[in-house]
C-alpha cells in the first residue's frame, strides 16, 4: 500500500526493492514463531482470532493515527475518544434509540472531536501536541460528567454483533478492521487527497505552493482519526456491553502511536503505509497476548513490549538508513532523475523540514 | 577587672532555647487552630473520581461532613503520588484542622503522613493502608485506619468457592488481579488461603487487569486461551469482574468456568458469576469522620477499624454504593 509515486519501478532502471513493511513483518514472524514454540496454546486458530480481536481497538486507533502522522501531526485524544464514544452510545441506547442509530450518532460525536482537533491545529495554529492533549482532557471529562463515573449497561443484544459477532466465521471487529484498512490503503494510494496527505507531511510549504488545500487535508485527517477512535469505542463497548467512562485511558494511546511508528510511519510526516501500521498493531497484540498465554509475570510485560518496540524501530531505522546510503552512493543526479520529487522527500532522514 | 562568667549566661540561654523548643513541641502536639473554628476544615484526599468506589466515598464525606458541621476541602489526586503530595502540602498551607487520606499508593502515602505530622495536623487514613515500614523509616504515624478487611474479603469468597465446588474438587484457578497494589494483593492472599484447604486446587496464572474492564476482558481471554483447563477465575476488583465475565461468556465457557470476585457495580450474580464481595466506601467515610469528631473531642479512638465485606451469591445483586 505504498503511495504509487514513491515506489521505484523497473521502468526507471532502479532495482526493485523489498516492500518497506518487510522488516517489521519479519519481526512479527519471528515473534509468532518463538511464541508458538513456547506454547502450543498460542498457535491455535481460536487464539489467533482472540489476539486479533484484542488487537482491533489498537488497530483502529493506529489506522487513524497513521493519517494524522503522515501529515506531520499527532492525535493524543484518540484513546479518550474510546471512552467518550462508548458512554455516548450506551447512553443513547439506554434512552431507547436502536443500536445502529446510536452507533452512528456515537461515530458522529467521535468524528466531531477529530474535526475540533483539526480546527484547533489548522485555524488557530495550536501545535497538534497541545491541541489534542487539551481535547483529550475534554474527552476524558465528558463521560465522567455525564455519568458521574458510573458505568452504563447495554441491554440491546443486537449491539453485541459489532464486538462479539462473526462474519463467515471471522470475528466482526477483525472484519471491520480489514475493511477499514483496505479502504484507507487504497484511498491513500489511489486518490488525490491521499497523495496530498503524504505531500503535506513531506514538505508543508512546498505542498501549499503546489496547490494542496492544507485546511481541507488537515481537517480530513483529524476527522478520520476521530472516526477511528469512535470505531474503537464501539468495539470496546460492544465487547463489554457496558459503557465505561475510563475505558481507553490506559495504554491504548501509547500503543496506537507505537503500532504506527513500529510499522514504519514517521513521526515527522510524509513516510509510512497503512499496511505497516496494521502489522505494527498485530505485533503489539501478538506480544501482549503471547505473554499472557505463556504466563509471563505482569511486571515483565511492559519491559518486554518496550524492548520489542525498540528492537523493531531500530531494525527498521537501520534498514532505512542503509537504503539512503545506497541511494547516496548512486549519486544525487541519478537518484533525482530516477524518482519524482515526492520520492526524494520519502527517504529523507532529517526531521526538521516537515513543519 | 574580673572576667565575666559566661557559664550562667550560657546555661540560661540554653534553658531558654530548650524551653522555646519544648513550647513548640507542645503546640505541635495540640490541635491546629482551625479546629477551634465553628466549622473546622477537614481536608480529604482521594486518588480519583473515575472509579465509582471513590465517587461514593466522596459523596459520603461531603454529606456526613456537613451533618457534623465540618467544611470539607476535597482534593483529587488523579492517581498521581506527586499530585497527592502537593495537595497535602496545600492542606498544610491552608492550616486545616485534620486530614483524611486515601493514599494513591501505600508506600508514598508515608511521606504525606509525615508532612502532616510535621505540621501538627492529625491524619486519618481510609481504604488504602499506608505502608508500615515506610512510616517507621520516616518516623511518621497516623491516628486511625478505616477500611475493608481485604484479606478476610478474599477469604470469604474463597470459602464460598470451596463450598460451591467441594473441598477436594479439582480447582484450576486463574487470577485477574492488580499485582501492583497492596489491597488487591491482600485480597488475593485471602482467596489463596481459602483454597489451600483443597489439596487439588492450584493457581496457574495471574494477569494484570489494571482495574479496567476492557483490559481485563483482553487479559482474561488470553489467560483462558493459555490455560484451557481453568475452571475458576478470581477477579480482585469490580472492573476486573466486568471484563472477566465477558471473557468467560465470549469464550463459550459459561458452563465450565465460575467467576468469584470483588463485586462489579450493578451486576447480578448468576450460576457463572457465582459470588462476590462488596465494600461499602460510603460507610468508611462516615466511620472516619465520626471517629475524627471523637478524637477532636479528646476521646480515644482505635488505631484500626477493619470492616467486613458483604457477600452476594447467585440470584442476588449488590445495591447502590456496594462495589468492589
Amino acid at each position: 500500500m505504498t503511495s504509487p509515486s514513491l515506489r521505484p519501478t523497473p521502468a526507471t532502471g532502479v532495482k526493485r526493492r523489498l516492500p518497506e513493511e518487510a522488516g517489521i513483518f519479519l519481526v512479527l514472524l519471528v515473534v509468532v514463531i518463538v511464541l508458538s514454540f513456547l506454547s502450543p496454546n498460542f498457535r491455535t486458530v481460536s487464539n489467533g482470532f482472540n489476539l486479533l480481536v484484542n488487537g482491533t481497538v489498537i488497530a483502529f486507533l493506529a489506522l487513524g493515527q497513521t493519517f494524522v502522522l503522515l501529515t506531520g501531526g499527532i492525535d493524543l485524544s484518540t484513546g479518550a475518544n474510546i471512552g467518550m464514544t462508548g458512554v455516548i452510545v450506551a447512553l443513547l441506547m439506554a434512552w431507547g434509540l436502536p443500536w445502529p442509530i446510536a452507533s452512528l450518532l456515537g461515530l458522529c460525536a467521535a468524528t466531531a472531536l477529530g474535526l475540533v482537533n483539526g480546527v484547533l491545529t489548522h485555524f488557530l495554529r495550536i501545535p497538534a501536541f497541545i491541541a489534542t492533549f487539551s481535547t483529550q482532557g475534554v474527552a476524558i471529562a465528558i463521560p465522567l460528567i455525564i455519568t458521574g463515573a458510573t458505568s452504563i449497561s447495554v441491554l440491546d443484544r443486537g449491539f453485541a454483533w459489532i464486538g462479539q459477532g462473526r462474519v463467515l466465521g471471522v470475528p466482526t471487529p477483525v472484519v471491520l478492521v480489514i475493511i477499514a484498512a483496505v479502504v484507507a490503503g487504497v484511498f491513500l494510494r489511489m486518490t488525490r487527497l491521499g497523495v496530498h496527505i503524504y505531500a503535506l507531511g513531506g514538505n508543508r510549504a512546498a505542498a501549499r505552493l503546489a496547490g494542496v488545500d492544507v485546511a481541507r487535508t488537515t481537517l480530513f485527517v483529524y476527522a478520520v482519526s476521530g472516526f477511528c477512535g469512535g470505531m474503537g469505542g464501539l468495539i470496546a463497548t460492544s465487547r463489554l456491553m457496558v459503557g465505561f467512562p475510563a475505558t481507553g485511558s490506559g495504554n491504548e494511546l501509547f500503543y496506537s502511536i507505537a503500532a504506527a511508528v513500529v510499522g514504519g510511519v514517521s513521526l515527522f510526516g510524509g513516510v509510512g503505509t497503512v499496511l505497516g501500521a496494521m502489522i505494527g498493531a498485530v505485533l503489539i497484540a501478538a506480544v501482549s497476548n503471547g505473554m499472557n498465554v505463556i504466563n509471563v509475570q505482569s511486571y515483565w510485560q511492559s519491559l518486554v513490549i518496550g524492548v520489542i518496540i525498540l528492537l523493531g524501530v531500530t531494525f527498521d531505522t537501520y534498514r532505512r538508513s542503509s537504503s539512503v546510503r545506497q541511494l547516496l552512493r548512486r549519486g544525487p543526479a541519478r537518484g533525482a532523475a530516477s524518482k519524482p520529487p515526492a520520492a526524494a522527500s520519502r527517504n529523507r532522514v532529517e526531521p526538521g523540514n516537515s513543519a | 577587672m574580673n572576667k565575666l562568667n559566661f557559664r550562667p549566661l550560657l546555661a540560661g540561654a540554653g534553658a531558654l532555647t530548650l524551653g522555646l523548643f519544648a513550647v513548640g513541641g507542645v503546640q505541635a502536639a495540640n490541635l491546629p487552630a482551625n479546629c477551634s473554628q465553628p466549622n473546622p476544615t477537614i481536608g480529604v484526599s482521594l486518588p480519583n473520581t473515575v472509579n465509582p468506589y471513590y465517587i461514593a466515598m466522596q459523596d459520603s464525606f461531603k454529606k456526613h461532613g456537613a451533618e457534623l458541621g465540618y467544611t470539607i476541602n476535597m482534593a483529587i489526586a488523579n492517581d498521581s503520588d506527586p499530585n497527592q503530595l502537593s495537595q497535602i502540602d496545600a492542606f498544610v498551607q491552608q492550616g486545616v484542622c485534620a486530614v483524611v487520606l486515601n493514599a494513591v499508593d501505600s508506600g508514598p502515602g508515608a511521606a504525606m503522613v509525615k508532612a502532616l505530622n510535621d505540621a501538627g495536623i492529625p491524619v486519618f487514613t481510609v481504604n488504602v493502608i499506608v505502608d508500615d515500614k515506610a512510616l517507621k523509616a520516616q518516623g511518621a504515624s497516623f491516628i486511625q485506619y478505616v477500611g475493608p478487611d481485604q484479606v478476610a474479603g478474599g477469604k470469604q469468597i474463597g470459602d464460598q468457592a470451596i463450598k460451591d465446588l467441594g473441598s477436594t474438587a479439582k480447582i484450576v484457578a486463574g487470577f485477574v488481579g492488580d499485582p501492583d497494589q497492596i489491597p488487591t494483593n491482600q485480597r488475593d492472599s485471602g482467596f489463596k488461603q481459602a483454597l489451600s484447604v483443597d489439596p487439588n486446587a492450584t493457581v496457574v496464572e495471574t494477569v494484570n487487569s489494571k482495574v479496567d474492564p476492557n483490559v481485563s476482558l483482553q487479559v482474561a481471554s488470553d489467560m483462558l486461551q493459555g490455560h484451557p483447563d481453568i475452571n475458576v477465575i478470581w477477579a480482585d476488583t469490580g472492573p476486573g469482574a466486568v471484563g472477566s465475565l465477558q471473557a468467560i461468556q465470549q469464550a463459550g465457557k459459561a458452563d465450565s468456568v465460575k467467576l468469584y470476585a470483588f463485586c462489579a457495580a450493578d451486576t447480578a450474580l448468576t450460576s457463572t458469576y457465582a459470588a462476590c464481595a462488596a465494600q461499602e466506601p460510603a460507610d468508611y467515610a462516615r466511620i472516619a469522620l465520626d471517629n475524627l469528631k471523637k478524637y477532636l473531642a479528646g476521646q480515644d479512638v482505635p488505631h484500626e477499624v477493619l470492616q467486613p465485606t458483604k457477600m452476594f451469591v447467585n440470584g442476588q445483586k449488590p445495591g447502590p454504593g456496594e462495589v468492589g
